[in-house]
């Protein structure tokens, strides 16, 4: 088995090689700086994201936890009536707008026309969906009331929302959209981290028996599933 | 403990590269959907299955796994007359059988995504609770990509933690984006 020769002590200088990572990176056709410059910049992205990735990591958690959507508990939530009648002739999404004025739900933007839809008794239902649980407007025209249903999701379902609220999402909100960019910036902190990660591996340790083992059956559950799957 | 740290952090990434690819692209791909063309490819078929008029829908995507790569997680069962339908999916692909009950013939139509979309699809696979066995392990995968991340981040931690002379500059970094986005994460929870 091939053992790194690095010495357990931490190096002084983060981009401080050992003697045998010194001469791997010599001999390779990049330059030391570019590698210093990796190391550092792989370092400086796993800061700036390790909530990111934490968040990402409990959502994944979270996820594989979760029981099939038929086996879930209704989440419960807290009914009120207010009087309210729609304007004559006003389209569905023209309501949906009045209803985002008049209900004013925390960080929801208008739903978009396509997420409108009718209950079975043909009342408009719209959803204010946010990172927090969703807001439940039916209009009942008939009565003349609409029924505001609040629904708050637990923590960790939020965790889940908040990890896939991306700039795709319809944002009507500063906290929203500052948090969009944040995650955007945690995407491609991700990819970049898993490149750079392999090239550090690479031009360093490249006969590391840990890391060429680990990759191999990393590589090989993925490319395996990938096939069957697919 | 350094050396641990370092080893514990290099065999974890490098065994979920791809892993962490698969995510980040397709988040990207759901970021930016624009960004990339995902028309699925649509094809019908009409699958000969000898069965008896009684069998449930998993007998019958069994009959229809070989000769029509009917493969996947069996879900959405609906009966309307004699006539039954179910899905069978599977990342990126979704296969819509519908089957007179008697008849010698059922339909498959078939939507199959593009490469980006069975990424997109795989993003959103987890748990233990479908009723494909490749799914199942799937889940195994993200179960332990999902904690090698957090022992990613903890560990890169350390490392950095360790590396004298980047105290400085990579606490100034930490700082800003721990305090950003635990601020973030409490104005939204509170939001209402």
């Amino acid at each position: 088995m091939a053992v790194s020769k690095t010495s357990a002590a931490a190096p002084a200088d983060p981009a401080a090689l050992s003697s045998e990572e010194e001469g791997v990176v010599a001999s390779r056709p990049l330059s030391k700086r570019i590698y210093r410059w990796t190391k550092r910049l792989h370092m400086y992205a796993g800061l700036v994201t390790f909530v990111h990735l934490t968040v990402y990591g409990l959502a994944g958690l979270n996820s594989t936890v979760a029981v099939a959507p038929a086996d879930r508990t209704p989440l419960p939530s807290d009914t009120s009536f207010l009087d309210y009648r729609p304007a004559a002739g006003a389209s569905d999404a023209e309501v949906a707008d009045h209803l985002h004025r008049l209900l004013d739900p925390a960080l929801a933007a208008t739903p978009p026309p396509w997420a409108l839809r009718q209950d079975p008794e043909g009342h408009l239902v719209v959803n204010f969906w946010t990172v927090n649980g969703t807001t439940r407007a039916t209009v009942l025209a008939e009565e003349g009331r609409l029924m505001v249903e609040q629904i708050r999701i637990p923590f960790r379902t939020f965790i889940n929302a908040v990890h896939g609220y991306t700039l795709r999402e319809e944002i009507d909100d500063w906290r929203t959209l500052l948090w969009a960019w944040y995650n955007e910036v945690g995407i491609w902190s991700l990819i970049f981290l898993a490149v750079t990660g392999v090239y550090l591996w690479l031009a360093t340790r490249p006969r590391l028996t840990l890391a060429i083992g680990s990759s191999a059956a990393g590589l090989a559950a993925f490319v395996l599933l990938w096939i069957i799957i697919r | 403990m350094y050396r641990l740290m370092r080893n514990t952090h290099l065999a974890l990434g490098v065994a979920f590269t791809l892993m962490w690819l698969m995510y980040g692209v397709s988040s990207v791909q759901m970021s930016h959907p624009e960004w990339f063309d995902g028309s699925p490819e649509t094809a019908e078929a009409e699958v000969p299955v000898e069965l008896p008029a009684d069998a449930g829908a998993t007998a019958l995507a069994g009959a229809l796994a070989g000769p029509a790569e009917v493969l996947g997680d069996v879900g959405n069962v609906r009966e309307s007359g004699d006539t039954l339908r179910f899905q069978v999916v599977r990342p990126g692909t979704n296969h819509q059988v519908t089957w007179v009950r008697g008849r010698s013939q059922a339909t498959v139509l078939t939507h199959r995504a593009a490469f980006m979309g069975v990424l997109n699809r795989l993003h959103h696979y987890a748990g233990f609770w479908r009723s494909w066995t490749p799914l199942d392990l799937w889940g195994i995968l993200v179960a332990l990509s999902s904690v090698g991340l957090i022992v990613l981040g903890v560990s890169g931690i350390y490392l950095w933690f360790r590396t004298w002379g980047e105290r400085r500059v990579g606490g100034v970094i930490l700082v800003v984006g721990l305090t950003t986005g635990v601020v973030l994460l409490v104005l939204l929870r509170t939001a209402g």
